[in-house]
This record gives structure tokens, C-alpha cells and sequence, in this order.
């Protein structure tokens, strides 16, 4: 009987992909997105900005049907945003970005703080 | 009033059948709103796992003030309350858009099997709640002398 190995890279793992439900709120300073990703540990969580689109994807240890479920989400940013100037903290499952208004179009990693 | 709910009478429970109960809890993550029964955005989504020795059960509940959830364990019914108030907007903001929901939810499963209700235990992280039900111990066959 011949063995059968693989490894299983990180591209090879099917997950559920899933929208995390999201307000967005515009005030004077800019703009500020709450999406509720329960179950994402904040150091499995990314936020990036690349071309002007906000990305962001969670990972959980949710398993549906034996495929882990990811939170994963797009948004278009608008010129006026400053987007080295986005911050990110998540709280009990609730993921809250601030988008400062300024200018600026550059790629940028954003750094997650969590509130506990 | 909770009466004895067992799957013969299914049917007469006014807010769901309790039979489609158990089927809508493995498409919960699937679909936003879904289930006709469970409609209403606010309610979590949950998830029901049959272990060997333990159930465990476990519900998103994203901002919830965790000394406020309402967890109630009795024979083989699990009951959890709870409510997400609104946070208010300040004076300069308004939505853009909407899709979270909030107010108050309360849901009762019927789980898999009998469990100690005082060895539950209940814990909130990042959002979920989750709820460890350790099974009752299934009752020895007890051998009965015939008396001739």
C-alpha cells in the first residue's frame, strides 16, 4: 500500500469566506467603519490599504462543514481620506476603523491595537 | 411557560418548529438572515457540537456587555438573553450606511442531550460566547431479580 503524503501549505486551505456586517459613519474628521467579526483573534487580523481599497481579513476558529470560516471585506476609500493616517482597534468582536480626510494614495500596512 | 418540549410536539411551539430548529443551526454562518423563523437581523448565530462528553455551544455576539447576558441551563434546554444597545452618534455624524442590528434577543435550543446544569460554564471572548454543557451521565441498566 503506498503512502500518501502532502503537506498542507496556507494556499491550499478552503475557508468560508464571509462578509462581516458593517456600519459606516461619516463625521467631520472622517470616516468611521464598525464591522462585527466575533470570533477573530486580533492577531489574525489585517488591515491594508492598497490602491485606494481598504482590505481586510479575519481569521477565525470557527469551523463550518470542516472549513474554517475567514471574515473578509472590501472597501472603496474616497480621495479625501489620508489613508496613512487609518487607525484600527478591535473590542469583543467589534472591529472599528477610523478614516482620517486628507490626501495621499501610497500603500500602507496598518497596525492593530486592541482594546482588551 | 416551558413545558415539555420533545420532538412529537414540535409543532406546537408558537415560535418555531423545534424539529427545523435543530437543521437551521448548521446554516447559520452561510447566510446572513438565515431561516424564515429566524429573521429578525439581531439574533446570533449559533452553533450546537455534540461531543463526546461535553455539548458546546456557541453564539456571536459581537459588543455585548458579557455581566449582562442571561444564561439559564435547565435538563436539556439551554436559554441565553441578552441585548447590544445602540451606541448613540455624536453631534457631527451621521450614517453613511447600515447593517448591523441591535436590541434584545432570546433563544431557547434544545440540546442534543441531558447536562449538568451546575457544571456549566460560560465564557466571552473576542465576541463569542461560549458554553460548556457537560453531559449527564447516562443511567447504568439496572438488573431486576425475578421473584418466582
Amino acid at each position: 500500500m503506498t503512502e500518501n503524503t502532502h503537506l498542507q501549505t496556507p494556499e491550499t486551505i478552503e475557508y468560508i469566506d464571509y462578509a462581516p456586517p458593517s456600519d459606516v459613519i461619516e463625521n467631520h474628521h472622517g470616516i468611521k467603519v464598525l464591522l462585527d467579526v466575533p470570533g477573530a483573534s486580533p492577531d489574525k487580523l489585517a488591515v491594508d490599504v492598497e490602491e485606494r481599497i481598504l482590505k481586510i481579513v479575519a481569521d477565525t476558529d470557527i469551523i463550518r462543514d470542516g472549513r474554517p470560516v475567514r471574515y473578509k471585506r472590501n472597501f472603496q476609500i474616497s480621495g479625501e481620506i489620508e489613508l496613512t493616517k487609518i487607525t484600527a482597534k478591535v473590542k469583543d468582536g467589534i472591529l472599528e476603523l477610523i478614516l482620517p480626510k486628507a490626501d495621499s494614495a501610497k500603500v500602507h500596512k496598518v497596525k492593530i491595537e486592541t482594546g482588551g | 411557560m416551558l413545558a415539555r418540549i420533545n420532538d412529537n410536539w414540535g409543532l406546537l411551539t408558537p415560535w418555531r418548529n423545534v424539529n427545523d430548529l435543530q437543521k437551521e443551526f448548521w446554516g447559520l454562518f452561510d447566510n446572513f438572515n438565515a431561516g424564515l423563523s429566524r429573521y429578525r437581523a439581531n439574533y446570533p448565530k449559533i452553533t450546537v457540537d455534540d461531543q463526546e462528553k461535553d455539548v458546546i455551544v456557541k453564539m456571536s455576539l459581537p459588543g455585548y456587555d458579557a455581566s449582562k447576558l442571561d444564561v439559564e441551563v435547565v435538563s436539556d434546554f439551554l436559554t441565553v438573553r441578552g441585548e447590544r444597545i445602540e451606541p448613540a452618534l455624536e453631534k457631527d455624524e451621521k450614517y453613511i450606511h447600515r447593517e448591523r442590528s441591535f436590541g434584545a434577543f432570546e433563544e431557547t435550543i434544545k440540546l442534543p442531550s441531558k447536562v449538568k446544569s451546575a457544571k456549566t460554564k460560560a465564557s466571552y471572548t473576542n465576541g463569542m460566547l461560549e458554553i460548556v454543557l457537560p453531559k449527564e451521565e447516562l443511567e447504568k441498566p439496572r438488573s431486576i431479580k425475578v421473584i418466582q
